[in-house]
């Protein structure tokens, strides 16, 4: 993490993700370090268990492809081409085997160029988000694979990429913005927790050495990482992330000081169920990575920067 | 009776469902049957044992063999039924001693040559043999991906006649190191 300069509120996004095991969309100009952001994600996360790793090594093994003895507890890390057909994404064949969810299981599913995918291969990706496995039928077979993965998405925000740039000036007329933008249906977008903009860095960034202590490397966040998953598993027994909504009142409570805040967000972003319990989420993700039990406002006022609606809307 | 019982097993997602190859040899016209659903790459099998067979010295019986795949409504794919199918056929020709065969199963591909190719899914395979507590003699090239498992007992081979002298007692193979 050390080597990619600067971003340190993208970097604080990806630490998010990897404590609360939140989906992440990143968005901005070609060349601000999206994809070697989105790389470092599996290095951030706790290496496998012993089972985990074996059910891992067992998914690659039915596709053929072995895992070196150095890399058994690893985090898999896929990134299909954008050219990918629902059926390598998902599974298939009429022995049906898995496909790039089910070998990013336990690991990072990264999705660069998203508007690229084709919009039905997007929608395939509903489910599994939900419920972690992946049910393929055929014919004469079915088979169930687990798919329980963490999605991480790229996209420049407009056809041109420069929209918002300070380099270079965005090419594009409004239509073709909102063209390129509504590509990503609301569904598929509200399923991703955390959205960030990865901007063009200042020109002293690019051509210095970054050692200030504020640039951490990855081993110093993977260690608050473990840390704050502890936390989560001992209070609850999974990620946040994966907490059914019943539950938020019992585990994520919030206190009278921070409900005028909420409710006055809920009016303002026009905040849909769903987007609501990932505020909550996420607002108790960033609790716990500073170890504190209780949400307070600091903690939604950060969550609620990370949600998608405001900026799509107004083209950021 | 000739009919010689060899344990393997098919993938099923990753599951790896138990298949029960019987071999079979009778008077008759000399050639083989394969049965039990099998697809395009087992059906080939009988050319590919019959010269691995060949190749490391043993003789291709000139009679009727009739090879099923239990459960005979379950689809068979894949190389990997090449060596069972081998084994069995030796074992009910008398050609390899069998006392000892219904410990363990096997799996892998076989050259013309007699030696053992990779598949795949042998880690799914490996996992459901340790259940069933037997050994499993498998390809060299697979060893390392299952090497994973605690406790596993399994051969690593690289040719038909390797896993013939185990069975005979000759120059067993020692079981697969433990890799974590």
């Amino acid at each position: 993490m050390k080597d990619v300069k600067g971003q340190f509120e993208a970097k604080r996004a990806l630490e998010i993700a990897a404590s609360g095991g939140h989906n992440l969309l990143l968005k901005g100009p070609p060349g601000t370090g999206k994809t070697m952001l989105a790389s470092r994600l599996p290095e951030l996360l706790p290496p496998l268990k012993i089972d985990q790793a074996i059910e891992v090594a067992a998914i690659h093994s039915i596709r053929g492809n072995t895992i070196k003895t150095g890399e058994f507890f690893k985090r898999p890390f896929r990134r299909p081409h954008h050219s990918a057909s629902s059926v390598s994404l998902v599974g298939g064949g009429s022995n049906p085997k898995p496909g790039e969810i089910s070998l990013s299981h336990y690991g990072v599913l990264f999705l660069d160029e998203l508007p690229e995918f084709d919009r039905k291969v997007l929608e395939v990706l509903r489910e599994p988000l939900e419920s972690g496995t992946i049910n393929i039928s055929r014919i004469n077979r079915n088979a169930q694979y687990p798919a329980n993965f963490q999605l991480i998405a790229a996209m420049n925000p407009c056809p041109c990429g420069y929209l918002g740039s300070l380099q270079k000036t965005c090419q594009c007329s409004v239509s073709q913005i909102q063209r390129y933008q509504s590509k990503l249906s609301g569904p598929l977008l509200d399923r991703i927790d955390l959205h960030i903009t990865v901007p063009d860095l200042p020109n002293s960034f690019l051509t210095n050495d970054d050692n200030s202590p504020e640039n951490l490397s990855s081993e110093i966040i993977q260690k608050r990482v473990i840390k704050s998953q502890e936390l989560q598993i001992n209070r609850q027994g999974c990620l946040n992330s994966l907490l059914p909504e019943k539950s938020l009142k019992t585990y994520c409570s919030i206190n009278n000081n921070v409900k005028p805040l909420l409710e006055k967000a809920i009016k303002i972003f026009k905040l849909s169920a769903r987007a609501y319990n990932r505020v909550i989420k996420i607002s108790r993700t960033i609790a716990d990575i500073n170890q504190e039990s209780e949400i307070t406002n600091i903690h939604i006022n950060e969550a609620l920067s990370y949600r998608g609606d405001i900026k799509t809307q107004h083209n950021l | 009776m000739s009919i010689a019982i060899i344990k393997t097993r098919s993938q099923d997602g990753i599951k790896a469902p138990q298949v029960t190859i019987e071999a079979h040899i009778s008077p008759g016209l000399p050639r083989m049957f394969i049965v039990g659903l099998p697809e395009k790459a087992v059906k080939e099998s009988q050319d590919r044992v019959r010269s691995a067979l060949i190749n490391s010295n043993f003789f291709f019986p000139t009679r009727r063999i009739t090879i099923n795949l239990a459960p005979a409504d379950l689809p068979k794919e894949g190389s990997r039924f090449d060596l069972p199918i081998a084994i069995g056929i030796l074992a009910a020709s008398g050609q390899i001693p069998d006392e000892d065969i219904s410990e363990y199963e096997f799996a892998g591909e076989l050259a013309l040559s007699g030696e053992i190719r990779s598949f795949h899914g042998a880690l799914p395979f490996a996992l459901a043999t340790k259940k069933s507590d037997r050994t499993l003699i498998l390809p060299k090239q697979n060893t390392q991906e299952i090497s994973i498992i605690p406790d596993i007992k399994a051969l690593g081979a690289s040719h038909l006649l390797e896993v013939c002298n185990h069975l005979a007692g000759i120059n067993k193979i020692s079981n697969i190191k433990p890799d974590l």
